[in-house]
């Protein structure tokens, strides 16, 4: 069981990661067989398992999650329980089992949750308290009650320890600003990630600048309009690829005068970084983390710089 | 000729409030542009092009967004007032024909399917769209020989059905919700001349069009069999200004997205200040169109305090709604016809009624048999049995008993509205208490970080009567005349999807909560609630049935029931408050599912039952039928995805409806 888990990505990055920047979710799954039966609605809560080594029982929008979460993978016999807002009852209270993991968006729905199982509520993103620390938290919370206290504990020193090599790797890049974000396709816009979010503390770590300059909302991100990346004109943008959405919005963009104009366009600083889970745990933060560091190892320096 | 008829009156109000509002807009305008580049550069970016990044934003980003919010603003407004004169209904708009609705839903499908589609023309794909959506429209309409009624009808059903699909859409993608709603709820950002160009010269043909058509749609005015003895073609006439408003929503929704309430308010503000014909409505809506688009649009770029821009569709909507709500209340409204149901589509008289209503009331009995009883699970299709019932039921019990109470008391509140308003558009959510009721939740999920159900419970309640109280206080003076009830009612709805649309494109993960909960999901049904919904279901329906002398009389029109001894006032005032506590309770249950309100009643008058008692009995078996059956789809067709009930329930009745509008003999 544990082969096919570690196959593909996860050995990949594992080599590819030279500055330590790297998710082996590995110890993993030796402990199967007395495996708790817990069910995971959201992906924060599924990943923090995954991270200590115990597969959930059931997890919403598999799919997606495979799409978004790539190197945490879930175990191939994992339940799919529908919609993340609305996962499907019926399915849950037949799979009966022992504990529930929600996040703390999905709290009103804790009353339903309980009646199946005792359920436990992880708070990631809830200002104002550090998204990454809260993070970290989950990942002990999550844990401690399997008696994989120390495999949190080492996780969250190898995260630790990553973003300071990725701070060390990216060193010569200190204090420049750089705006995460997703692009929309009508080419007039993107959701951009700033204080309360984790991407924006990971910026931080990272020894780099958030280059966003306009108050986020309480889930820690701002629809901002592309004119908007004037005011920081020697910023990086990075932008999440999600796809065909993605082409359009690029395709939308090439014909733009404004867009062309933008300092940051012509200077080459804007690429393309694969999709993350943005409200996710520890390992989402780690993976935000690492395909940043990677992307502006390439990146041309700011013009400044 | 139409212009000796009426008295001439003089326009200087309307040239007064242009101007200020125009002073209004300039100031504002002026602090956006200066905001973007200081004025003494302006004329420099304009005559250098794209020097700095400052001049480009001014040249390329706040200038277009100028223009475009004056060409949206009047092509709106023009839509509006074409789709009012050829419908003869002041709540006609591009959204009402389902325009808006269709052109976005073709949007967000391609957008999800096929992208490829999108590149090589979004513009054309919404096109396509708005026209289909029209063409069938007009072909559904075309058997009652295009009369307002079927048009509205056909129209509204076709908005509910590309509403829901879109929403489906969304519900099951909702990874990509921010971006869909982005779309939905209208921006007038511009990075270019571009998109203006294309709308300036759509426009310009609009325009056109428009003058063109003002002749035989001024004789439109005059009853119709005098207008056709003048020669007139009336069904031609009111099919060329049908598709010239299509053809304006669709470049609109596709440059800027769904910018609503525009093509309502306009006409309504000119038409109050002295606009009386179609000439002059044709050139004064379309000049406060823009007004106020541009206001609400350099409006929403100076509310810095909030933390995301407001999208101008929802900024038009709160500043429409109160505009409207102060104009119903200073005038009574002359544009509003009653349509009386002797003009609706009426079947002939079933031969055995009582029959069709215990078929009816059988049907509801075995929906919900099988809905319980049958379902999916993870090894596939099955029936309960002894060692899974205990599982499963408690979970889906209350959903069934949720969805059937739910929707009979929308299809009674809906066929109460009805036959008191003599309205076929009417439906509970065209009195605004549902959307009472929805904004009590959205206003909570902005004030509360984590809510609960309790808290979500009465801040639905707290809605709903703060709704009823609005609707019956405005009213009261007016002893609750019917057009002004529908008006308020639509001033109501509209702000509060303003409120809601501002949450939904907030980037808020909560959002999809929202969502699902708004399309009518039962997802959050629990014992105790959906049996304290039927029995109120059951106590309040049963009241109902003792007004069923008023029912039969109220449609006869208010004179007439006056003289038969029913008073107008009280009678009123009781079934209002029969519809409120039915709809809001509902509300609660399920959502605002307006929908069902609207179909229900319909379904038992095609169905041939006409006495007002039957009618009652078998509303209530549709409705409750009706959401049944929805639930149930919406529970295992994607399973382990759901789909909410109100959605399907729009999917499978919409076509049904239309169906049967097509079918009918005029």
């Amino acid at each position: 069981m544990s082969g096919a888990v570690r196959a593909g990505p996860t050995r990949r990055h594992c080599i590819a990661g030279l500055a330590g920047l790297t998710v082996c979710g590995g110890r993993a799954f030796a402990a199967a067989s007395i495996a708790p039966r817990i069910a995971a609605p959201d992906w924060a809560a599924a990943e923090s398992l995954l991270a200590v080594g115990v597969p959930p029982l059931a997890v919403a929008d598999v799919d997606v999650y495979r799409e978004w979460l790539p190197e945490i993978s879930l175990p191939a016999g994992v339940v799919d329980l529908g919609s993340r807002a609305e996962p499907n009852l019926e399915l849950l209270a037949a799979l009966r089992p022992d504990r529930i993991l929600i996040s703390n968006w999905q709290r009103s729905l804790i009353d339903r949750f309980e009646r199946i199982a005792p359920t436990q509520v992880l708070s990631i993103v809830a200002p104002p308290a550090s998204p990454l620390d809260n993070a970290g938290a989950a990942l002990a919370d999550v844990a401690a009650p399997l008696g994989k206290a120390e495999d949190a504990q080492r996780y969250r020193t190898a995260f630790a320890a990553a973003l300071a090599a990725g701070a060390g790797a990216l060193a010569d890049r200190k204090g420049m600003p750089v705006i995460v974000g997703v692009l929309h396709e009508n080419g007039r816009q993107l959701y951009a990630y700033g204080p309360g979010s984790w991407v924006h503390e990971i910026l931080l770590r990272l020894g780099l600048r958030n280059g966003l300059a306009v108050p986020t909302s309480r889930f820690g991100n701002a629809l901002i309009a592309v004119a908007q990346l004037a005011a920081t004109p020697e910023a990086t943008l990075l932008y999440l690829d999600q796809g065909s959405r993605t082409r359009r919005a690029e395709s939308a963009l090439r014909d733009n005068t404004l867009w062309r104009g933008l300092p940051l366009v012509r200077a080459g600083r804007v690429r393309a970084i694969p999709a993350f889970y943005a409200l996710g745990g520890l390992p989402s933060a780690w993976r935000c983390a690492r395909l940043i560091r990677d992307a502006l190892a390439e990146a041309p320096r700011s013009a400044d710089g | 000729m139409a212009e000796r008829a009426l008295p001439s009156r003089s326009v200087a109000p309307l040239a007064l409030l242009a101007g200020a509002l125009a002073c209004l807009a300039l100031a504002l305008t002026a602090a956006t542009l200066e905001a973007a580049l200081p004025a003494r550069l302006w004329w420099a970016a304009l005559t250098s092009h794209g020097a700095t990044v400052p001049a480009l934003i001014f040249a390329d980003v706040a200038l277009p967004r100028v223009v475009v919010s004056w060409i949206v603003g009047a092509g709106l407004a023009l839509a509006g007032v074409l789709l009012q004169q050829a419908l003869r209904n002041p709540l006609a708009d591009t959204t009402t024909l389902g325009i808006s609705a269709g052109a976005y839903l073709a949007l967000a499908a391609a957008s999800l399917f096929a992208p490829a589609l999108l590149a090589a023309g979004q513009e054309a794909v919404a096109l396509a769209a708005s026209l289909a959506v029209a063409a069938i429209v007009l072909a559904v309409a075309r058997r009652g020989d295009l009369s307002p009624v079927a048009l509205i009808l056909a129209g509204l059903t076709l908005s509910l059905l590309c509403g829901s699909a879109a929403a489906v859409l969304t519900v099951l993608n909702h990874d990509y919700l921010s971006t869909l709603f982005v779309w939905q709820s209208g921006s007038l950002v511009q990075n270019g001349w571009g998109p203006t160009r294309r709308l300036a010269v759509a426009l310009a043909f609009a325009g056109a069009a428009a003058a063109a058509l003002s002749r035989p749609l001024m004789l439109l005015e005059l009853a119709e069999s005098q207008g056709r003895a003048l020669g007139l073609r009336v069904g031609a006439a009111r099919a060329a200004a049908v598709a010239v408003a299509a053809a304006i929503g669709a470049a609109c929704v596709s440059a800027v997205g769904v910018v609503g309430f525009i093509g309502i308010v306009a006409p309504q503000i000119a038409q109050r200040l002295g606009a009386r014909t179609l000439r002059q409505k044709l050139t004064w809506a379309p000049a406060f169109g823009a007004l106020l688009l541009w206001i609400a649009d350099q409006g929403v770029q100076h509310l810095a305090f909030l933390r995301t821009e407001i999208p101008v569709g929802s900024a038009t909507a709160l500043l429409g709604a109160p505009v409207l709500l102060l104009i119903v209340l200073q005038h009574k409204p002359r544009g509003v016809r009653n349509v009386r149901p002797a003009t609706a589509p009426v079947r002939p008289r079933a031969r055995h009624p009582r029959r069709a209503v215990v078929a009816l009331c059988a049907l509801f009995a075995l929906s919900a048999l099988v809905a319980m009883g049958l379902g999916r699970t993870m090894t596939g299709w099955g029936w309960l049995s002894a060692d899974t019932a205990g599982l499963v039921l408690p979970w889906r019990a209350p959903r069934v008993i949720a969805a059937g109470s739910a929707g009979a008391m929308l299809a009674v509140a809906g066929l109460l509205l009805q036959r008191m308003t003599g309205n076929p558009m009417a439906s509970p959510e065209v009195l605004g208490v549902s959307s009472g009721a929805a904004l009590g939740i959205v206003i909570l999920l902005f004030i509360v970080a984590d809510f609960s159900q309790p808290l979500m419970i009465a801040a639905a309640a707290g809605g709903a009567l703060a709704a009823l109280l609005l609707i019956v206080g405005l009213n009261g003076r007016a002893g609750l005349a019917v057009d002004r009830l529908l008006l308020v009612g639509v001033a109501l709805a509209t702000g509060f999807s303003a409120f809601a649309a501002v949450l939904l494109t907030s980037g808020d993960p909560r959002s999809a909560i929202l969502l699902a909960w708004l399309s009518g999901s039962t997802y959050r049904a629990t014992l105790a609630g959906a049996v304290a919904a039927a029995l109120f279901a059951v106590v309040v329906i049963a009241a109902a049935g003792a007004t069923a002398r008023w029912l039969a009389i109220l449609p006869l029109g208010p004179a007439t029931a006056a003289a038969i001894g029913v008073p107008a006032r009280a009678s009123r005032l009781v079934l209002l408050s029969a519809i409120a506590a039915l709809t809001a309770a509902a509300t609660m249950v399920v959502g605002p599912l307006s929908f069902i309100g609207l179909l229900g009643p319909h379904l038992v008058r095609l169905a041939g039952i006409e006495r007002p008692l039957d009618q009652l009995m078998a509303a209530a078996a549709a409705g409750g039928a009706l959401l049944v059956a929805a639930d149930w789809l919406g529970r295992n067709l994607f399973f382990p995805w759901e789909v909410p009930a109100g959605l399907c329930a729009a999917l499978i009745g919409g076509p049904v409806c239309l169906a049967l509008l097509r079918g009918r003999p005029a």
